[in-house]
């Protein structure tokens, strides 16, 4: 009944942009020495490399910095970290992933102002070289970033609908995605009553999202906490419903022999976990927006962040929306415009 | 914030009173008193298949200001034999309630699903060991007549709800 499962699902494609064995490893020190010692335990089941990312990103960990950069002192404090042989229950555990997300939600807001690349090349500063060497590279074709925390996808989709004035049909389409996205959970026999305030606040937003000058004034509107949350509630439960609607297409992804309701119960519509890869599939389709995610990993064969695109079924009518992954959260990626239309 | 629950609890009453005739092991749902949206009541129905017939089972529902976001806390304020039921707080070990929550859920769909509960219980993760234990041994008849005992003792009186 009481499965500590949201840790062990991975899906298969961070799988493939995900660190190297010895990077996985320090990547997963650095989490112990993070946590109470009687976390690790029950948490850090070491299956596949992807799973201490997935890990690392449930938390939601404060010193996901520390864990990317794999600083050697990180390394050696988390080898020091003694066994646990406390069990705690459930619910301890529960409260305490919570109380280290609370922390850290009140540090940063939902969705910051966009920064330079450069702010994000000073995050490793000290870092490994690999890391350093790859925002190098990335800086050649974006220029500026956005960090954010929960809802980077629905922010940058919005942003870039309101900064496209010239071409209404952006908006038309998203505000028709949104409407249609009604029929897709009431399809996946979700309640009306439990999704209507959800739905109405995000198709309020897309709705008047042209009348916002500038994108503060966008901003403003996300940092309210009852339209953000309301925002990534409706995204989660929209993935949710079309994953129960494409069952046959998604369920054989599914690891442990979870069903698909009960991947989507704890891992999708459940507020503060990790946005899988499939839920990104199940968004960039349901709402026909493509997406390229940038990984930046200490995976040392490798030269360039990795980016994997994400296609809705329908052919693309606009550059995709680029976000950057790192264990935990996406932040925003804005591309220099006369690399819109390539890819990189 | 509050603004949002309080339009979300509204919205729910108005949907239960609609749909009382659906929903026959919940004799009652709603709130404790009418200006306080976030404090509600239950009356479970034992069901006629099982050891708690006969027995009314009253929950105390406090809901979050974050709610749906969060799970509301429920708790059994009729003493009941249950091995996922605090035999002394009413305390209730429902996954639904705690790790498994997800705002698709209603004050009116987690109810049935604590109804359904009592015919299902889940002696692996119980909070009354003594229910559990006879429960995992496969002592159906003792089971079965603890349970018809104590709903007799506790939830069978006609008292008028608490306040």
């Amino acid at each position: 009944m009481h499965q500590h499962s949201e840790t062990l699902y991975t899906a298969s494609g961070p799988a493939a942009a995900s660190p190297t064995e010895s990077d996985s490893t320090s990547a997963g020190a650095a989490t112990a020495a993070a946590l109470p010692p009687t976390l690790n335990a029950p948490i850090v089941t070491p299956i596949a490399p992807a799973t201490t990312e997935a890990v690392l990103a449930d938390l939601s960990m404060p010193s996901q910095q520390d864990a990317i950069s794999g600083a050697p002192t990180t390394v050696g404090a988390g080898a020091s970290v003694p066994k646990s042989e406390v069990q705690l229950t459930d619910e301890q555990i529960l409260t305490q992933m919570q109380a280290i997300k609370d922390e850290e939600a009140n540090a940063h807001p939902l969705v910051d102002v966009s920064v330079d690349l450069a702010e994000l090349e000073k995050e490793y500063e000290n870092g490994s070289a690999t890391f350093r060497h790859k925002i190098k590279n990335l800086s050649e074709t974006h220029d500026r970033m956005r960090r954010s925390r929960g809802d980077a996808f629905a922010f940058a989709w919005f942003e870039r609908v309101m900064l496209a004035k010239e071409r209404p049909e952006l908006h038309a389409n998203a505000v028709k995605a949104i409407e249609d996205s009604k029929d897709l959970l009431l399809a996946a026999e979700f309640e009306l009553l439990a999704f209507e305030d959800f739905y109405l606040v995000t198709l309020d937003i897309i709705k008047s999202v042209l009348h916002f000058a500038t994108p503060d004034e966008l901003l403003l509107a996300f940092q309210n906490d009852e339209i953000s949350n309301s925002i990534v509630m409706h995204f989660r439960l929209v993935a949710s419903a079309f994953l129960k609607t494409h069952q046959d297409d998604y369920a054989p992804f599914l690891e442990f022999g979870q069903t698909m309701d009960e991947f989507c119960s704890m891992h999708v519509e459940a507020m503060g976990r990790e946005s899988e890869e499939m839920m990104v599939i199940a968004l960039t389709k349901a709402l026909r927006i493509s997406i390229e995610v940038a990984y930046l990993s200490g995976d040392t064969s490798a030269d360039e962040v990795n980016f994997l695109p994400f296609l809705p079924d329908t052919e693309p009518y606009m550059p995709p929306l680029v976000l950057l992954y790192r264990p935990g959260h996406y932040d925003i990626l804005y591309r220099k415009s006369h690399c819109l239309d390539g890819v990189v | 914030m509050s603004s949002a629950v309080q339009r979300r609890m509204l919205k729910e009453y108005l949907a239960i009173q609609k749909n009382s005739a659906t929903r026959p092991h919940l004799e009652l749902l709603e709130p404790v008193q009418e200006d306080n949206l976030l404090h509600w009541q239950a009356i479970l129905l034992g069901t006629s298949d099982s050891a708690y017939e006969g027995g009314r089972f009253r929950l105390d529902i406090v809901i979050p200001t974050s709610y749906p976001i969060h799970p509301p806390t429920i708790r059994f304020l009729t003493q009941i034999c249950h091995p996922n039921v605090h035999f002394k707080t009413g305390e209730i070990c429902l996954d639904i309630l705690k790790t498994e929550w997800t705002p698709s859920w209603t004050l009116e769909s987690v109810c049935v699903a604590i109804s359904s509960l009592l015919t299902n219980p889940e002696p692996s993760s119980p909070l009354n060991c003594d229910a559990a234990n006879l429960l995992r041994c496969g002592d159906m008849a003792g089971y079965n007549s603890l349970v018809k005992m104590y709903t007799a003792l506790y939830a069978m009186d006609e008292e008028e709800p608490q306040q």
